[in-house]
Order: C-alpha cells, then sequence, then structure tokens
C-alpha cells in the first residue's frame, strides 16, 4: 500500500530485564530471564507464584513525586519507557506538539482497581478517594504522556489483551502512513502482576509452575513446555514519516513495513491457525513483502501446549518449502508475557535484531518439541544481517496482530541544526 | 505564624481546627508546616488544582468526620475559608456520615 514511508527513530522499555535499552538488548541476546518467585503476594490459590517482575524501579527518576501521587504503576512504567524513547529520538518540544499517543494495555491500572475495590469491600464505609478514577481509567497511562510530553495529538487507549500493542504500533503506523500525522509515539504498558489477575490466571490452568529454577519455567516451542510467566513493563517507538525525520537530520533506527489485524471469530482462547496464517499473510501483503524476503519471526511463542503448536503450523503453512529455514524465536522465555505491553517489547527486540544483525533466541529452548512443524527455531543468539521480520501478537478474544518490521534502509547524519 | 486577625474580621479560627487542616495540607503537598498559613489561597499559594482540591476536601471529611455539601466546595478557596466551613459544618444539626 502506498503512502508516507514511515521509521522508528526512538524506542525505550522497562521491564523484568531491566530499566534501560541496553539492559534489555544485553538480556535478550544472551536469553537471560528475568523471571523470579514472587516474593510476598498472596494470589488465592497460587501457591508459588512466579513473574516477570520489574525490579530495581524507581519512580521518582521519571515522575515528580507530586504526579506520583495519583499515577498507577501501569502509568509509572509507560512514563519510563516513553522518556527513553522520546529522548533517544531528539524531537523537540515543538516537533512533539503535533504527535499522538496510542498505548496498549490489556488490564490497564489494574493494580489500583484491584487494591481499591479490597479496601471498600473488605472496611464498610470506606469510601473510595476522588482521585481513583483519573488514576484507574483505563486511559489514565495514554493520558499522563500526552501531558508530561506535550503531546497533542490523537491519544488512544487500545485495550486487545495480548495484542494490544502490536495494534497500537500497527495503528500509529498507518495513521503516519496515510499522511493524517508526523510523529506518533507508539507502544504498550501493563502491570498485571496482582494477586487477583494472577490467581485467575492460574485459575486458567496456564502458568508455568516455579520448579526448581523459575528462570527457566517458560520454554516456548519445547518439547517441555509448561505454559506462561507473566510480566509487566512497558515499551515504546517514536514512529514517524520518513520525510519528517529525514527534515530534521535524525539517525533511523528501523522501518515499519506494514500491519495487519483480523479476528478469529471463533473460540474466545482457543487460537485458531488459519486466523494466525491469514493475518500473516495480510501483514505481508500489506508491506508489499513476499515471504520469501522474511528473515525472522519474533512469534507471539506464549510458552503453552496450544499457542506454540497452532503459530508454528500457522507459520510452516505460509512459508511452506522456505518455513524449515525460517528464523524463529519467542523472547517471553526472558521478559515473560507482559500481556498488552508485549507487543512492544517483541517490537523493540525485532528492531534492534535488524538493526544490529543480530536475532535473539528462545531462551530454555533445549530440546525442541519435536510434534511441532519443522521451522528454524533459534535455541542461541545469531548474527543474520535480516532485512525484513515479523513480530506476532494473539490475543484472547480471538484477536491477532502482526506487524512486518523493515532494517534502516535510509539512514540520515546527525542532527544539522 | 500568626492568627491575629483585626477586629471585624471572621470569627477566629480555633487552632486545633488550624494545626489539623494545615497538617493535612502540608503532608498532601509535600510542604514544611510553616508554609501553610490561614492566608494561604489553595490555588493560588499552595497550587492546588481542582483535582487536589476534591482529594483535600476528602481528606478533610476523612479528619473531621463531616460532609461538605457539593454547593459548598466553590468557597473553600482558602485555608481559613476551609477551616471556617469545618466549623460550621461541626456546629450544623446534620449528622456526620
Amino acid at each position: 500500500m502506498s503512502g508516507q514511508r514511515v521509521v522508528v527513530t526512538g524506542l525505550g522499555q522497562v521491564s523484568s530485564l531491566g530499566c534501560d535499552l541496553t539492559s534489555f538488548a544485553e538480556r535478550v541476546f544472551t536469553g537471560r530471564p528475568g523471571v523470579e518467585r514472587l516474593q510476598g503476594l498472596d494470589a488465592p490459590g497460587l501457591e508459588d507464584p512466579i513473574g516477570a517482575s520489574v525490579s530495581g524501579f524507581e519512580p521518582g527518576t521519571w515522575l515528580p513525586a507530586r504526579v506520583l501521587a495519583t499515577t498507577s504503576r501501569v502509568a509509572q512504567y509507560a512514563c519510563a519507557a516513553a522518556t527513553q524513547a522520546l529522548a533517544a529520538s531528539g524531537l523537540t518540544p515543538s516537533q512533539r506538539s503535533r504527535g499522538g499517543v496510542f498505548v496498549g494495555s490489556g488490564f490497564g491500572p489494574i493494580a489500583e482497581t484491584e487494591e481499591t475495590y479490597r479496601i471498600c469491600f473488605t472496611s464498610p464505609g470506606t469510601r473510595p478517594r476522588p482521585t481513583v478514577i483519573p488514576t484507574a481509567m483505563a486511559n489514565a497511562p495514554a493520558a499522563l504522556l500526552a501531558a508530561r510530553f506535550g503531546l497533542r495529538g490523537p491519544n488512544l487507549t487500545l485495550s486487545v489483551a495480548c495484542a494490544a500493542a502490536t495494534h497500537a504500533i500497527g495503528q500509529a503506523f498507518r495513521l503516519l502512513r496515510a499522511g493524517d500525522a508526523d510523529v506518533m509515539l507508539a507502544g504498550g504498558a501493563e502491570a498485571p502482576l496482582t494477586p487477583i489477575v494472577l490467581a485467575a490466571w492460574n485459575a486458567m490452568r496456564v502458568l508455568a509452575p516455579a520448579g526448581d529454577d523459575p528462570a527457566r519455567a517458560c520454554r516456548p516451542f519445547g518439547r517441555d513446555r509448561q505454559g506462561i510467566v507473566i510480566g509487566e513493563g512497558a515499551a515504546f517507538l517514536v514512529l514517524e514519516t520518513l520525510a519528517h525525520a529525514e527534515g530534521r537530520g535524525v539517525r533511523v533506527l528501523g522501518e515499519v513495513l506494514g500491519y495487519a489485524a483480523n479476528a478469529d471469530a471463533g473460540h474466545v482462547t482457543h487460537p485458531d491457525a488459519e486466523g494466525v496464517r491469514s493475518c500473516m499473510a495480510g501483514a505481508l501483503e500489506d508491506a508489499q513483502v513476499k515471504p520469501e524476503a522474511v528473515g525472522y519471526i519474533n512469534a507471539h511463542g506464549t510458552g503453552t501446549n496450544v499457542n506454540d503448536q497452532l503459530e508454528a503450523e500457522a507459520i510452516a503453512t505460509l512459508f511452506g518449502a522456505q518455513a524449515p529455514r525460517l528464523p524463529v524465536s519467542s523472547t517471553k522465555a526472558v521478559h515473560g508475557h507482559a500481556m498488552g505491553a508485549s507487543g512492544a517489547l517483541e517490537a523493540v527486540a525485532t528492531v534492534l535484531a535488524l538493526e544490529q544483525g543480530r536475532l535473539p533466541p528462545t531462551a530454555n529452548l533445549t530440546e525442541v518439541d519435536p510434534g511441532l512443524p519443522a521451522l528454524d527455531y533459534l535455541t542461541a543468539t545469531r548474527a543474520a544481517p535480516v532485512e525484513t521480520a515479523l513480530s506476532n501478537s494473539f490475543a484472547f478474544g480471538g484477536n491477532n496482530a502482526v506487524l512486518v518490521l523493515g532494517r534502516a534502509r535510509q539512514r540520515v547524519g546527525p542532527h544539522s541544526t | 505564624m500568626t492568627r491575629a486577625r483585626p477586629a471585624g474580621d471572621n470569627p477566629p479560627v480555633r487552632a486545633e481546627t488550624f494545626d489539623r487542616v494545615r497538617g493535612i495540607i502540608a503532608r498532601f503537598r509535600s510542604l514544611p508546616l510553616e508554609k501553610v498559613s490561614e492566608d494561604s489561597r489553595l490555588q493560588e499559594d499552595l497550587e492546588l488544582d481542582s483535582l487536589d482540591a476534591l482529594d483535600l476536601i476528602f481528606e478533610i471529611e476523612e479528619e473531621f468526620k463531616v460532609s461538605v455539601p457539593d454547593d459548598r466546595v466553590s468557597e473553600f478557596r482558602t485555608v481559613r475559608a476551609v477551616c471556617d466551613g469545618i466549623e460550621a459544618l461541626q456546629n450544623t444539626a446534620a449528622p456526620a456520615r
């Protein structure tokens, strides 16, 4: 589809792998998981909770104390990641003023909502504070980012479960491609490591048990895979039209080439291989990229039996004879399944892979499930100059999203101003 | 700190009410106590926006066990007005929440 070319000029993230991009890259490419036991978290029915929790996060580094008092954890993560991305982009306040914000989040400020309910229901007569609504509303993180950075363009929150951030990035891409914006801050944020959210996931019997070594709990595509490990954090990309990036002489980190979204229109939790396949196919068509041009897929790869089987089958079907040579990995083994933020963490990982010419492994993948179709499952970091990659996200609700990302094809010099 | 006011001004605010209100505001805004006087204006001097003011009134209701009617909220422009309002509400026959 013709229109403006859309490039990436800034990246930022907060996750269990650290609160800066360097830490994230180091651990993604060396496959060192950020999964640990969650001490002191009392999730009903879950005896030994684990998670990819953010550690070493200092909210005061990113927000003044006065704002923090009414800022949810998920919004704090969003602010930290966005601060990094915008700083990297070098956008000036006047350049930011026309920019929009698209935030993906499955749960929004669920920790604060949960805590308010707990207090009010367990202490009769206790009233919720007047700040509960503006703190805990689903779009509070997006609103904070607009106010904090002077981003006066369209400001949307996309709640699409585990595909939310991928949709946020994809929809921002479409807006830019159509020429309806110059600059967008797009990504996702999630803070779902709460007692009730964890307990509810546990009730679905999809959580990987802690075992002796929680860092090994999430094993996507493995013969011994045992489920998901929930993570948290935020990641943002600064996207802008190539013309805008060139106009200000900024370094381009990568390019968004295409995006597709569809729905299985079937079961609420059980994915459909055909829906997944057609979404990938749609994204390639949108990018006008042939399947043989794809050199890497950052899979949704949750580590559940069903997801990994159906996703691998969908990839094998779409890519045909090329599939056994197509590098595929899931970085969820290291940063966990950060729900609505996952797609953004994975898009960041994929842009870094394209930029740095190395592909991240699936950590903990020691023996590929022989029941999966033949793909080139990455078990170690691989140097590979890849031009085009897919980033997959599939959500409960049968909601699929796929991004086609490209290596920066055009780099301009440093700021000329 | 001055509490004395010229004759003809509003009735003197009880020290206890003022001290408690001042403590709430100072904690609320992370300010030293001496930065909050009876004459402090909530918006201009203490930089409380409309949402902050609602939250402050919530704190005051909890602290003093009073219920501030919606149509009285806009009167709370200064610390003195807040203290006067609390005392007036405490002296009314309306039962506390």
